[in-house]
């Protein structure tokens, strides 16, 4: 079933005197109930533009988006379209709006209306799915930054969304950082069935989806499995962006002509092919 | 010769409190010039203390840092010459402009050097090049800038104080892949311009194998290796037991040679892969 | 450094004083650091020493960390004492010695006033060590609802409160950041007079605001994006209700203050 959709969707920022800015131009892309899409793309790609507008923070200059049943256009969803695309942003500082993270996590249920008993309920159940249930009288501004980036998800979390949309979550985490966000990620994503988009410029990140979706200029230029779209090198270098090491190691490899796939993507991937071709010559 | 070194360097946080917490612990090391040299460790590895007590802004509670063999701390009060010699650009140096101008900014600390107006003017030029920066951009406000060249201004306004030492603290975090190769090419070309020393420190291993010449691993205060980057990445196992990840390359070449192929030497950036393997696979394509 | 400033700290619990209802909390407290002004001879001021140690003791809080909250007022308490003891006079004499003249009455004085301040700093202390900033803030808006009726928008000014409250720890860390970068570039932020010093501020205070605002910015698109609208149609996970043991603390408050008059009527001034 289709949660987001986008038609045609186009964006520009209103530039007072001069011309408007345009930032997105034409941009179609539905995501399903449960899948795991990346969508990369460099710095002024647009991704963050894009993701903003599945949860209104933006509204279509042109074309429309859907959540569900509702057009992010539509007043009088807002809150509904909100509450069921969660957003985590980029600096995990700048989104903790409590000094105590059980009170931070329960800000957007607050907001909501919902029974406190059931808020009580929804904070525990939540930092427990991100695992910072330990946490929870702890001060927010004492965590690190990848915890700081877990209880921001569980903040999230706590609105019960059936979508969750990360504009660069690990962008200033440290590499143990990124790897407790990401596997809080993608575990909820397996176990819960949440449905995930990830901006990200990071591609080993984009290669943990199911999807990716490559933006440049303001439009998807590239939509598939990791494997189909990583086989793509050169194309990817032409929009700024940077390939799997592995994946890098084949191709150059087989441009000096050795008869290696096109889709390796992982260390296990390329050891098994170089293994294959090496076994073959001697 | 050691143009920057330390002797038995400690650092204890909090002396004396319940916080009480050894940053470094007899750290002895020597950088000599020339050298870019990639500083890593996970976080609290004790590696962000450290560079800050090369350029005096934390002071040892043990040990010393020498510069050019003489300790930075012989004369307490002449410690802003020493930052002058040893520059350094913290994480994410952008938040720290304020001027009108990139100019302004960049000849920030070449002013406080007390230089002259002409010395000043051929500093921020020639910094503004270093980092590929329009000479048009100069007279523009910072904060109109993008986030990459908002960077690249800071950077500039240190590299334009000329120090024998430059220090960077993670210069890449949050750039991306385009931002990023930009950055570490324009290090390492104004190390092999000016002859100084460069210590990079950083996260991302990928990074350092790529620019850097030796390699400073940080553990729990102490020096766990320092060499040259291939022998630092050629002991994988060790770095993984550090909690540090090898690039990628590096484990795809010791996944071979666990299938018992005999792989050679290590290989840590997909040049020098490609370069390795080349050889013994075209051998099959020939046959 | 910055960062060690702990005034206002928080020390999460389960004690009796932690669970207490965080209104009656503030009444109380505020009621009592009144109160320590009414008696004026020594039991009364007994008696409010010994309901304090009741507060700390319920509030299972190690008294070296009450003591703690002490230290920075330190001077001021050892400053009133000594002018009490040099200049207050009455009683028999003690020290008689060229211009110094120390009386019973002076030290009895010195010794009252230095107990009154030391009561009314552990008291407030009580109140932040066992009471976290968002529930103060949130007693703190519902105590001042009937504002609402003057058309004072309480719920922001408290909401105000919980993100200042939030932000300053982060504010000082990044305070002492650009500290340490613009000194790497050469800033001389510690030597010259009071306008050169100001002056050296400015590459210090630019960056700070400019951060401060794009933090103000990326936390209103983070609160929107979490269903922020005002305080119409918001909701509470920790409800606040008055328990038994509630009243039976405010009550204690209202016996405190009988008490104390009765004392002050009954028993001659020992305060000169």
């Amino acid at each position: 079933m289709e949660l987001l959709k986008a038609e045609h969707l186009s964006f520009q920022y209103e530039n007072p005197d001069e011309l408007p800015i345009p930032v997105l131009g034409d941009v179609s892309l539905t995501v399903a109930q449960g899948d795991f899409v990346a969508v990369l793309g460099h710095n002024g790609s647009g991704k963050s533009t894009l993701a903003k507008h599945f949860n209104a923070m933006l509204l279509p200059t042109g074309g429309s988006v859907w959540v569900g049943e509702w057009n992010t256009a539509d007043e009088e969803h807002v809150y509904d379209v909100r509450r069921t695309v969660g957003m985590v942003l980029q600096n995990p500082d700048n989104q903790l709006v409590s000094t105590i993270v059980e009170e931070d996590v329960a800000f957007g249920p607050e907001n909501l209306g919902v029974e406190p008993s059931e808020i009580a309920c929804r904070v525990n159940e939540a930092l427990k799915l991100v695992d910072m249930l330990p946490y929870r009288d702890h001060a927010a501004h004492k965590l690190s930054g990848g915890q700081k980036q877990r209880v921001a998800i569980a903040g999230v979390l706590a609105m019960h969304p059936d979508c969750l949309v990360l504009d660069e979550p690990t962008a200033m985490l440290d590499p143990k950082g990124r790897r407790e966000v990401m596997d809080t990620i993608r575990r909820l994503n397996r176990e819960r069935g949440m449905t995930v988009v990830l901006i990200t410029h990071y591609m080993e990140e984009a290669a943990e989806a199911d999807r990716v979706v490559v933006m440049d200029d303001g439009a998807i230029i590239m939509d598939g499995t990791p494997r189909e779209v990583f086989a793509q090198v050169e194309r990817l270098r032409s929009v700024q962006l940077d390939v799997p090491q592995p994946t890098e190691l084949c191709h150059q490899l087989r441009l000096a002509g050795v008869p290696l796939p096109a889709d390796v993507l992982t260390v296990e991937d390329a050891v098994e092919a170089l293994a294959a071709v090496w076994e073959g010559t001697v | 010769m050691n143009v920057l070194e330390t002797r038995d360097l400690c650092m204890t946080y909090g002396i004396k409190t319940p916080f009480e917490k050894t940053a470094l612990d007899h750290v002895s090391v020597g950088f000599e010039k020339g050298d870019l040299v990639g500083i890593i460790g996970h976080t609290g590895s004790g590696k962000s203390t450290l560079v800050q007590q090369l350029n005096g802004l934390l002071r040892p509670t043990a040990g010393q840092v020498l510069l050019d063999g003489t300790d930075i701390w012989a004369e307490p009060k002449a410690i802003r010459q020493v930052r002058f010699r040893v520059g350094m650009v913290f994480q994410y140096p952008e938040h720290q402009l304020f001027e009108e101008t990139c100019y302004k900014d960049i000849a920030f600390g070449p002013k406080n050097m007390g230089l002259s107006d002409e010395e000043i003017d051929a500093r921020v030029r020639q910094a503004a090049a270093y980092v590929g920066l329009q000479p048009t951009l100069l007279d523009k406000s910072p904060f109109d800038l993008s986030g990459g060249e908002k960077r690249r201004v800071a950077i500039a306004g240190v590299m334009a104080m000329q120090p024998e030492v430059l220090i960077l603290d993670e210069p890449t975090a949050g750039l991306d892949p385009k931002g990023r190769d930009t950055i570490l090419d324009q290090i390492r070309a104004y190390r092999d311009e000016n002859h100084s020393t460069v210590l990079l420190v950083s996260h991302s291993m990928e990074d350092v194998a790529r620019t850097a010449d030796k390699v400073l691993v940080m553990d729990h205060g102490r020096v766990a290796m320092y060499d040259t980057t291939e022998t630092v990445f050629s002991h994988a196992d060790t770095l993984g037991e550090l909690g540090l990840a090898v690039p990628a390359v590096t484990r795809v070449f010791m996944g071979l040679r666990a299938r018992g192929i005999p792989v050679g030497e290590n290989a840590y950036t997909v040049e020098q892969a490609a370069e390795a393997l080349l050889p013994h696979l075209r051998k099959g394509g020939d046959r | 450094m910055l960062t060690d400033i702990t005034i206002g700290q928080f020390f999460p619990g389960s004690s009796p004083l932690h669970r207490m209802d965080p209104r009656v909390k503030l009444v109380v407290i505020f009621a009592y650091i009144v109160l320590i002004f009414i008696p004026h001879n020594w039991w009364g001021l007994l008696l409010c020493v010994a309901y304090l140690l009741a507060g700390v003791l319920l509030s299972g809080l190690p008294f070296r960390l009450i003591f703690r909250s002490i230290k920075p007022i330190l001077p001021l308490i050892v400053i009133t004492t000594l002018l009490n003891v040099f200049y207050i006079s009455g009683g028999q004499t003690l020290v008689q010695w060229q211009f110094i003249h120390i009386t019973t009455g002076g030290v009895g004085n010195a010794v009252f006033i230095a107990v009154r301040i030391v009561a009314l700093i552990i008291g407030s202390s009580l109140l932040t060590y066992t009471t976290s900033p968002t529930t103060l803030t949130d007693a703190l808006e519902r105590l001042m609802s009937p504002l609402n009726l003057l058309h004072v928008n309480v719920h922001e000014i408290s909401m105000m409160m919980t993100i200042a409250l939030r932000f300053i720890p982060t504010l000082i860390e990044e305070t002492d950041k650009i500290m340490s970068a613009q000194k790497t570039r050469g800033a001389d932020l510690e030597s010259g007079g009071l306008v050169q010093r100001v002056k050296a501020l400015v590459p210090v205070l630019i960056p700070l605001f400019v951060s401060a605002f794009r933090r103000a910015c990326d936390l209103a698109t983070a609160m929107e994006c979490r269903c922020y609208r005002g305080g119409e149609g918001r909701t509470r996970m920790k409800q606040l209700h008055m328990r038994r043991s509630d009243f039976v603390f405010l009550g204690s408050a209202v016996v405190l203050c009988a008490a104390l008059i009765t004392l002050n009527i009954l028993l001659p001034s020992s305060l000169i």
